[in-house]
């Protein structure tokens, strides 16, 4: 990535993926937007090395963003960002998959979903979250634990 | 039971199906930071903020005051051109202000009520080049189906004429037309006058519909030579504002405004834009953008709490210049804090350099301006001081310093007389404070509209002011202009000879004098001839009433004899002469 513009590219490219996923993964709209356009933004102050992995690079970083914020603030517009937020879950527990994840820790989920829907091998997830590839793989089959015994109970 | 593969199936039908985000708000429309500030406040943060700012915040004030930067940072004078002293603190002929009445655009010299150039369906904003003569505005132009959009239009007012039509070595017409929908914004020169950057957006809507999609901004820069117009990247959109465009740096320096409470938000954000790299620097909490000079330079920030304690009484404020790099908004140096005023101060570069021009609310209601050197560093010299309340108001347009640096105009308006705008030329670099009464001051700006920039109409003026990066030349002494008449031509010198002999005769068509010299222009046969004559070298006394007939508007003809030699660096294309002799004649005839 040399410059801005192609960053932006790049960005625009990725963006239908890892939207969905930040979406599955923090159930809030707002806070999937604004999270990601913070990783544009740090995309564009500190570009990544390489195109490669790009969707799970902004999927991580977006991730990092949310958490940092998340805790510190009330919303301004609480109502309105509550009303979105339960839309998505709504629609999230109407379908199967929303409902299997919602039974997973944030940290689960978002290996579930780097894993499964943004295509990431075990190992560049565990590159990408900075931990060992064993620790991606026994979130992973834990979280396949949970979600089965959810299927089940269901 | 789901398997492995079952729940990659599931995942992969279940998120497509999840909405998307509508494409225009995948990249942030205001920088990211802000827009989080936007929508939320930080609770825990703010009330930490605001203890911090209650214990220690005038001294930190003074900390930033005394900071300096490094030597690197403190380079901030290369590139400026430096200010010259064309003309002093009188108005004068070879200077215009451009002025806006009635979607038009007027470019009227400073000591006549005529308007040479007269530009027609524009908005009442106006961008002078560096150069100091070509501006750049937004025209409203209708098509045959009878739709209207808005242009880019550009012209060079020492070649363009008066008409809306005419041409130049400078691309006149339509450099850019304002996407359907947008309405136009700011437009801003690139330091070097090769480039200009334009600004398109949406109108602002009242009543915060939050279905509506958001607002935007278009940032397009416009190469002059070749009108090749590119809109900047979408992450120029956050830019509510554009300073400075260095092409040589490949720098775009802005700020976006804040958003919601400034004790939230904590004021604006400098942006910056260097190849391709985008940063942004929150001013800190308290302060605000006053000034940025079009160099790329520097950039003041002013803040309340200068004062050693508390200000007695609480309308009262203290505040701190502090001076920053545009390039990376290090801190250059600050100023002491001033005393107590009643709000905060107003700022303006001195054209062509990194000088300061500040006005002061004072406290018992007057107002005092000052010039303060090498971005507040050197010397600070009162230029005038206004003697009764309210004073000039604080409204930036009103300080208009003249675009060569020689003086600044102190204007206000006043709506009782019709409207008139009336002030005072003060000169930059002079020793004489001026007190200034504004219900006595008798002068009065006949630009007609508002007055919204200065400009060069003197070609001779206007080559010594180009390029505009070239070093600075030693000002000159200024030359005021002593007969403010109704004359309205414009000298157009043509390049003298170097040297020899050098016989003229025509009618006196300008005439300054600043008892060293005079700037004499005649109408002659050969065209308008302007001279820069030394009393010193006259072989004779020239008639000492020159000045006073042509005040008088009484047509006179003057010959002029004498040895030419090279014409100094003040004005270079105004003829010099040695051994001359100035005579009144009844014919130019032989």
């Amino acid at each position: 990535v040399t410059d801005g513009r192609d960053w932006e590219t790049l960005y625009r490219n990725a963006v239908p993926r890892v939207y969905p996923a930040l979406l599955a993964t923090l159930r809030d709209p707002e806070l999937a937007e604004d999270a990601l356009h913070e990783a544009f933004a740090e995309g564009l102050k500190r570009p990544p090395a390489t195109s490669e992995n790009l969707m799970g690079w902004l999927f991580r970083v977006a991730l990092r963003r949310a958490r940092r914020r998340r805790w510190t603030f009330i919303s301004l517009h609480g109502q309105e960002r509550r009303a979105a937020a339960d839309e998505i879950s709504a629609l999230l527990d109407r379908m199967e998959a929303g409902r299997l994840l919602t039974l997973l820790t944030e940290r689960q989920r978002a290996l579930v979903v780097a894993h499964y829907y943004l295509g990431l091998t075990q190992a560049e997830t565990a590159i990408l979250f900075g931990v060992r590839p064993g620790t991606v793989s026994a979130t992973i089959a834990k979280a396949l634990t949970r979600m089965r015994k959810g299927a089940a109970n269901a | 039971m789901p398997e492995d593969d079952t729940i990659d199936r599931i995942i992969q039908r279940d998120l497509d199906r999840l909405p998307m985000l509508p494409a225009d708000r995948w990249v942030p429309r205001t920088q990211p930071p802000l827009n989080w500030m936007h929508r939320a406040a930080f609770v825990p943060l703010s009330a930490l903020i605001i203890l911090v700012a209650v214990g220690a915040g005038l001294g930190l004030a003074d900390w930033r005051a005394h900071r300096t930067a490094t030597d690197e940072q403190q380079a901030a004078g290369q590139g400026v051109p430096g200010p010259l002293a064309l003309a002093g603190g009188a108005p004068s002929l070879g200077f215009g202000l451009v002025s806006s009445s009635a979607n038009t655009l007027l470019v009227r010299n400073e000591t006549t009520p005529d308007a040479p150039f007269v530009y027609t369906s524009v908005l009442p904003q106006v961008a002078v080049s560096p150069n100091g003569h070509e501006i750049a505005f937004w025209r409203t132009a209708t098509d045959a189906s009878g739709m209207t959009s808005y242009q880019l239009d550009l012209k060079d007012i020492l070649v363009s004429g008066g008409s809306n039509g005419a041409t130049g070595p400078v691309p006149t017409g339509r450099l850019l037309t304002v996407p359907d929908g947008d309405v136009p914004g700011p437009i801003v020169w690139s330091s070097d006058g090769t480039g200009l950057i334009a600004n398109t957006h949406t109108p602002a809507t009242r009543g915060g519909d939050a279905t509506a999609s958001r607002p935007h901004a278009s940032w397009f820069k416009v190469d002059v030579a070749s009108t090749k117009v590119e809109q900047l990247p979408q992450a120029f959109d956050s830019f509510s504002v554009i300073y400075a465009w260095d092409r040589s740096r490949d720098l775009i320096t802005g700020s976006t405004t804040s958003f919601g409470s400034p004790s939230l938000a904590g004021g604006p954000t400098f942006l910056t834009a260097k190849a391709g790299v985008f940063e942004s620097h929150p001013v800190p909490n308290g302060g605000a953008i006053s000034a940025a000079d079009l160099y790329a330079k520097s950039v003041v920030i002013a803040y309340a709490g200068g004062c050693k304690g508390p200000p007695a009484d609480s309308t009262l404020r203290c505040p701190v210049l502090e001076i920053r790099d545009q390039a990376t908004f290090a801190i250059i140096t600050g100023s002491a804090p001033v005393e107590a005023t009643s709000g905060f101060p107003d700022v303006v570069f001195r054209p062509r350099s990194q000088d300061l021009i500040v006005q002061l609310p004072l406290r018992n209601g007057d107002a005092r301006v000052e010039l303060w050197s090498d971005l507040g560093r050197g010397t600070h010299q009162v230029l005038a001081t206004y003697t009764e309340g309210p004073p000039f108001t604080a409204r930036r347009e009103l300080i208009l310093p003249r675009v060569d640096g020689s003086a600044v105009f102190l204007l206000k308006f006043d709506g009782s007389a019709g409207g008139r705008w009336f002030g005072e030329v003060v000169a930059l670099g002079s020793s004489n404070e001026k007190r200034l009464d504004p219900k006595r001051t008798t002068f009065e700006i006949l630009s007609g509209g508002n007055p919204l920039a200065s400009v060069v109409l003197d070609p001779a003026f206007a080559r010594a002011m180009a390029p505009a990066t070239q070093s600075a030349p030693s000002p000159r002494p200024a030359i005021a202009v002593t007969t403010p008449t109704g004359v309205n031509a414009l000298p157009t010198t043509p390049q003298p000879s170097p040297s020899g002999p050098l016989t003229a005769c025509g009618l006196v068509t300008g005439y300054a004098s600043d008892g060293a010299r005079m700037l004499l222009t005649l109408s002659t046969s050969d065209g308008t001839l302007q001279f820069n004559l030394e009393y010193q070298f006259a072989s004779s006394p020239p008639p000492n009433d020159i000045g006073t007939r042509f005040a008088a508007k009484m047509p006179e003809l003057i010959r002029v004899v004498g040895e030419q030699v090279p014409p100094d660096t003040g004005s270079p294309n105004a003829i010099r002469l040695k051994d001359f002799t100035v005579t009144r004649v009844d014919s130019c005839g032989p």
